[in-house]
């Protein structure tokens, strides 16, 4: 009997302790702020300073490492041609009356990008994207002057039905 | 110990566990919901903070226009208009943190980037010019009239915010809800519940109900509007061939190419996707207009290596690029390379005039040398043989309208587009001031200076 009561407190033990780490560990104080990609995204941002102190002219770096997380959380393994669109969305917004002038400004408007909204912009991106917003920089645009796109397997948007209909580049539908 | 002793230690032992239990459980509940409670306030009044700005900045803006259309003093004018051109740009910005972009404001938006453009052209004017024409007046008391109107509903919104204690945080959640919702759904569903989302949409039906006024030929279009290339339409094999050639693609064996889509963009454009044969990965893709058959852009897709060839040998593969097919006369006017590429500017060159709006970009894989990417809409949509005119004034004229305390490095005469998409012919002069390179345009025929260009801020390494 006094066996059972051992295993009994053994048993309550190991579930206090279990539930103190979780805690702990979701609220952060063991493993930091999910550090693994703060770090990464630390470095990032220090190499990005240090390109601007070198080059005076790379001022536009943090729109443009902006555009290039976008970019990446958006249309990571989409072809080619549809990042160079996603990015070509952003400056196509910049051009109409209808969204804020700035590159960040259009990122960071509330629900335009779901990236944004789940925080999976601030991932460390992919090496493609950086090269898909220089691309629509200079002046690419395969997204054909779109203003929206959407996934047509994640979401169905009553918008989409009053948007006019361009193209489609992988998973993504563009729209104007 | 007898049996009932062990059995009361036992329910002893396990009330407490339960009690460790339930307490733990309710600190990470509690903490849990205090936390998203905190990031809710925090955005809350970050929205609030946004709403109660664009509240402001469109009643002062009104007031703005209102003294602007009182004053008979032109720099007061001026004055009161660049102040409202200022209180514009801050209601925009307002706006665009606010979540509302499930919420159709597109006339408000329209009116917003219409005052911002007409006061900031009006302000820009010169105190030399003379005061507004009977057309701008009338114009800028139409705005005004739009601006109060605008105002009053802001203020009417913002006191039942207040009153109601209305928050932002819901009408996001009902956009994002409404968001997801099915078309047929949203349709039937009818009026929103939001009291928020209600007043804005009083706002945009009252701003509908103003007629816009014509402002032809007072501020830029807001967004250039590319002509349609001259030539017959043509079919989607006939696109075929023209993007094999191009491509290079035609002279490789097992590599076949099909329309993927007809794409409605500016110009309309058949989107050829050619897959290569067996063994290579480089697929290309190639937009060829609809009317003329010109190639808008092209990329062939290849992972890029380890670099090979510098910047200035991939300039060369460039121009044999160009010319092979039939661009001729381009000279090089930006270059930057980026991720194991380089991409380089051309513009057209007339007789020694670069014409700017005549530019191609060509992109040149660093690892092997091989072109792997070309822009060229703006060429085939503004390319022809222009009648330039002489300058009406000398290099050395022009010259003195420059800044006495820059140092030229070079000139040349070029033909630039202005705000209104029209073409001036400029003499370009590239200048340092304290290490620092611009380029300074100054018009070749009434010597004034049109545009100063900070070489670096467009990210372009000049050449």
């Amino acid at each position: 009997m006094s066996h059972g009561v051992g295993k009994f407190i053994f048993t309550i033990t190991v579930l206090v302790v279990v539930v103190t780490v979780l805690w702990h560990v979701q609220s952060g104080r063991v493993f930091g702020d999910r550090s693994a990609y703060h770090r990464e995204n630390e470095d990032r941002l220090r190499y990005i300073a240090e390109v601007d102190l070198a080059d005076p002219g790379q001022s536009y770096s943090y729109d443009f490492d902006l555009m290039a997380r976008v970019i990446s959380a958006e249309a990571k393994g989409e072809p080619y041609i549809g990042q160079v669109a996603v990015g070509a969305v952003i400056l196509n917004r910049l051009d109409h009356p209808h969204f804020p002038k700035t590159i960040s400004g259009v990122i960071f408007e509330p629900d335009a990008f779901t990236a944004v909204s789940t925080g999976y912009v601030w991932f460390p991106p992919v090496e493609s994207s950086y090269r898909a917003a220089q691309d629509a920089l200079a002046g690419w645009d395969p997204s054909g002057g779109a203003l929206y796109y959407y996934n047509p397997s994640k979401a169905t948007n009553w918008w989409v039905a009053t948007r006019s209909y361009i193209t489609q580049i992988g998973k993504h539908v563009f729209l104007r | 110990m007898n049996c009932h002793e062990v059995t009361v230690m036992k329910q002893r032992w396990g009330w407490m566990a339960l009690t460790i239990v339930v307490v733990a459980a309710s600190f990470i509940g509690l903490r849990e919901y205090s936390l998203k409670k905190e990031a809710e306030l925090r955005a809350e009044n970050q929205y609030q903070r946004a709403f109660q700005e664009v509240v402001y900045h469109v009643d002062s803006l009104a007031a703005e226009l209102g003294k602007a259309a009182v004053s008979s003093s032109l720099l007061q004018t001026q004055k009161a208009l660049a102040d409202a051109w200022r209180h514009t740009e801050s209601a925009r910005s307002g706006l665009g943190q606010l979540p509302v972009s499930a919420i159709e404001l597109s006339t408000t938006e329209d009116f917003l980037s219409q005052v911002a453009s007409f006061t900031y052209t009006l302000s820009q004017r010169g105190t030399s010019g003379s005061g507004l024409s009977d057309r701008e007046w009338a114009i800028l008391r139409d705005l005004r009239d739009q601006a109060m109107f605008a105002a009053e509903e802001l203020a009417g919104l913002g006191s039942s915010i207040a009153l109601g204690r209305l928050r932002w945080i819901d009408v996001q959640r009902e956009s994002i809800a409404g968001a997801a919702m099915r078309p047929e759904r949203a349709r039937t569903q009818g009026a929103p519940s939001n009291q928020v989302t209600k007043g804005l949409k009083m706002l945009e039906d009252g701003m509908t109900r103003f007629p816009t006024p014509d402002f032809e030929g007072v501020i830029p279009p807001p967004r250039k509007k590319l002509p349609t290339i001259p030539g017959p339409a043509i079919g989607t094999n006939e696109a075929i061939r023209i993007a094999m050639d191009f491509t290079g693609y035609s002279a490789v064996e097992g590599a076949k190419g099909q329309v993927i889509a007809t794409i409605p963009s500016e110009p309309e454009a058949h989107r050829v996707e050619i897959i290569p044969p067996r063994g290579s990965d480089r697929r290309a893709w190639v937009d060829v207009s609809v009317s003329g058959g010109k190639v808008l852009w092209m990329y062939i897709d290849s992972p890029i290596g380890a670099q090979s060839v510098t910047p200035a040998m991939a300039v060369n593969v460039a121009k044999t690029f160009l010319d092979d097919r039939g661009f001729q006369h381009m000279r090089e006017i930006s270059r930057r390379d980026y991720q194991g590429v380089c991409s380089i500017g051309f513009a057209y060159e007339q007789n020694g005039v670069i014409v700017y709006p005549d530019y191609v970009v060509v992109r040149v894989a660093l690892d092997d040398g091989q072109v792997d990417g070309f822009e060229g809409t703006n060429y085939q949509v503004f390319h022809k043989i222009r009648p330039l005119k002489e300058p009406g004034i000398s290099e050395a004229r022009a010259k003195e309208g420059l800044n006495p305390r820059l140092t030229v490095i070079d000139s040349r005469l070029a033909v630039i587009l202005d705000d209104f998409y029209r073409e001036k012919l400029v003499y370009e002069f590239k200048c340092q001031l304290d290490k620092k390179t611009y380029l300074v345009y100054i018009n070749a025929e009434t010597g004034e200076e049109e545009e100063v260009k900070k070489a670096e801020i467009t990210g372009l390494e000049l050449v």
